[in-house]
């Protein structure tokens, strides 16, 4: 079990690895969630243009993630 | 609602909401896919134990809670992850702790217990560097001006050069710079003020590094 646990942690030699890392995999630089909800709503909006970089380009998988719940939970039913 | 038919409800919602939280964990979290049922009975025992302050109406509202609070677990699962790193590297073999640690010789001798709790201590403490990038982006959220110079430096971090960054985000590349610099800067003074154990300042100041910021 131990051993299980043990082989999901990243194996980080370097800075850049923990970097990419914790961007990646730990959400580190994703925007706050009223943010994200506000470029939900308008994504054209300049002042989410930094937003629109993480979501979009860089394809956050942390936040994609919650913008699809967000799209689900926000379907009548 | 009598507490019976209450906790029948909350199990119903729950379960209901249960296929959906683990898609989302998977989709969000892929490495802790594995996880995902264990991170979910968590959040139930979490939720059970808190049942008579659940609002059970409407029902979507408790989903909605669910679902942040298995997000809030999988990050705290994740961060521990990171946190062992960090001690692993602090207490790695001696050549490489020689490099990166700046303490004296005679410092590294057997400690006293009293020295041995401050360390635990300390190490309880210690500062991630996904919560120093998390209160920097606080920090650039707070201003407007301040958005370009978080846009900038995620570019960076996830690899682009100044000159690519100048020109995806049509701006002089001396703004870049000057933003970039901003940007390490405010990194560098937190950690200098908060890192107590100095695991993340010596990871990123102490050699370790070889990428990055």
């Amino acid at each position: 079990m131990a051993r299980d646990k043990a082989s999901k942690e990243p194996h980080l030699k370097t800075l850049g690895d923990v970097v990419r890392w914790v961007v990646d995999e730990l959400g580190a630089m994703c925007p706050a969630p009223e943010r994200l909800q506000a470029y939900n709503q308008r994504p054209n909006d300049p002042a989410l243009r930094d937003v629109r970089y993480h979501v979009e380009e860089a394809q956050c998988r942390i936040c994609n993630a919650e913008r699809e719940r967000w799209k689900a939970s926000s379907q009548p039913g | 609602m009598e507490p019976e038919a209450r906790d029948r409800l909350l199990t119903e919602i729950f379960n209901s909401c249960r296929p959906r939280a683990l898609r989302y964990l998977k989709g969000a979290f892929p490495r802790l896919a594995d996880e995902a049922e264990d991170i979910l009975q968590d959040a139930w025992l979490e939720i059970y134990s808190r049942r008579a302050e659940m609002e059970l109406d409407p029902p979507r509202k408790l989903e909605n809670y669910i679902l942040s609070l298995v997000r809030s677990r999988a990050i705290d699962r994740l961060r521990e992850f990171e946190r062992r790193i960090f001690r692993s590297w602090q207490t790695s073999s001696p050549a490489d702790s020689q490099a990166h640690d700046p303490e004296p010789v005679e410092a590294r001798t057997p400690l006293p217990s009293s020295q041995v709790a401050e360390r635990e201590r300390r190490a309880k403490q210690g500062l991630l560097l996904s919560e120093v990038l998390t209160e920097f982006c606080r920090w650039c959220e707070k201003r407007p001006q301040r958005l370009a110079i978080k846009e900038t430096f995620e570019r960076s971090l996830r690899g682009q050069s100044p000159g690519d960054i100048a020109a995806a985000m049509g701006v002089a590349p001396a703004s870049v710079y000057q933003w970039l610099h901003q940007a390490r800067e405010w990194v560098r003074r937190r950690v200098m003020e908060k890192d107590v154990d100095r695991s993340v300042f010596l990871t990123l100041y102490g050699g370790k590094a070889t990428g990055g910021t």
